[in-house]
């Protein structure tokens, strides 16, 4: 029974980890493909903004909104004549059941998702899947995410496409 | 006297700045040093500022006066299969001297991998590991970075215009 009870434990530790962020499965399949382009940003980065001066209330929303983060991946193809294709294996290969679609954008050359994962009323992940006429991205953000400051941090970090977010918080 | 006082003048730039580099950095210039085509350049203080406020951008002139010393080697490809080493050898150096990785770029055949040391307060060391087709890079830099800076203006942002 012992056994059973730590396997079970071990399985639960284990999904724990890999559903860490969703785009793993992507990473592993194209990690080696030179014609992508990755970013990755460990916890440790985002831990430097821990307690840090801000001149600003608002600067200070920020790096607080960044201290609690926990990572950051991007995978990125340009110039990439199955983008379209790319977008859609994304989300055979994303466990999409697992999120809440926050926000779509449809516009004449790319579509974007955002996708959401939630738990005891905390966002823990943020997915943004984006698939144009040439352009493939999926980034995922994890930790503990304050969507009304994930824009601001986008600006803050030149991440192309969390501008949109900006777009559903004036909405509300 | 001359002579003498610009030898030890000269010789206390080099101690020192030898001084300044982690294990990892003197395991990698041990490894090369002397080789073909290996570079290797390392100094300190007002100097190290003065070349890092001549190659940089404006936007990196506050990041840059809290840096102490700056150390960097080239060494081509082919040598580390010579010397039976491989990169990710060199990374688990780097693990095993508590250097933590702050983040990682992949970019058009680029892999660039940010390492961070803390020692004391404001006096941290910063690696960069540069692997280029032909050749690898490693820069260490000590002194403190505004975070800010790492995340705004590095190799970490994601413009159209770094193709991210």
């Amino acid at each position: 029974m012992k056994k059973l009870i730590a396997a079970a434990g071990l399985m639960m530790v284990m999904t724990g980890a890999f559903a860490q962020d969703a785009i793993s499965k992507f990473f592993s399949k194209y990690q080696t493909d030179e014609s992508f382009s990755q970013v990755v940003v460990s916890s440790k980065m985002f831990g430097l903004f821990t307690n840090m001066e801000a001149e600003t209330a608002e600067d200070k929303e920020v790096l607080d909104a960044i201290s609690k983060l926990k990572g950051l991946r991007i995978l990125h193809k340009e110039d990439a004549r199955n983008a379209r294709a790319l977008y859609k294996e994304a989300f055979t290969l994303i466990p999409v059941k697992d999120y809440e679609e926050l926000m779509s954008v449809r516009d004449k050359d790319k579509d974007m998702k955002f996708l959401i994962k939630e738990s005891g009323g905390k966002i823990s992940e943020l997915l943004m899947i984006m698939g144009g006429n040439e352009q493939f991205m999926v980034l995922s953000l994890f930790g503990e995410i304050d969507l009304k400051q994930v824009s601001r941090i986008g600006k803050k970090m030149d991440v192309k496409g969390l501008e949109h977010l900006d777009k559903m918080d004036k909405k509300d | 006297m001359k002579k003498i006082t610009t030898c030890v003048f000269f010789s206390l730039i080099v101690i020192t700045s030898l001084s300044a580099q982690s294990r990892s950095f003197q395991a990698f210039r041990d490894k090369f040093s002397g080789a073909e085509n290996v570079h290797h350049f390392s100094t300190n203080g007002f100097f190290a500022r003065a070349i890092l406020w001549m190659t940089t951008a404006d936007e990196f002139d506050n990041a840059i006066k809290s840096i102490r010393s700056i150390s960097l080697m080239t060494v081509p490809k082919s040598l580390f299969r010579e010397r039976e080493v491989s990169v990710s050898g060199f990374k688990t150096v780097l693990s095993d001297d508590s250097f933590d990785e702050l983040g990682r770029v992949r970019d058009h055949g680029d892999h660039v991998t940010l390492y961070m040391k803390t020692t004391q307060s404001k006096n941290n060391r910063y690696i960069f590991l540069i692997e280029e087709p032909g050749e690898v890079v490693l820069i260490e830099m000590t002194g403190y970075i505004d975070p800010r800076i790492l995340l705004d203006n590095s190799s970490f942002s994601f413009s159209d215009k770094q193709k991210i």
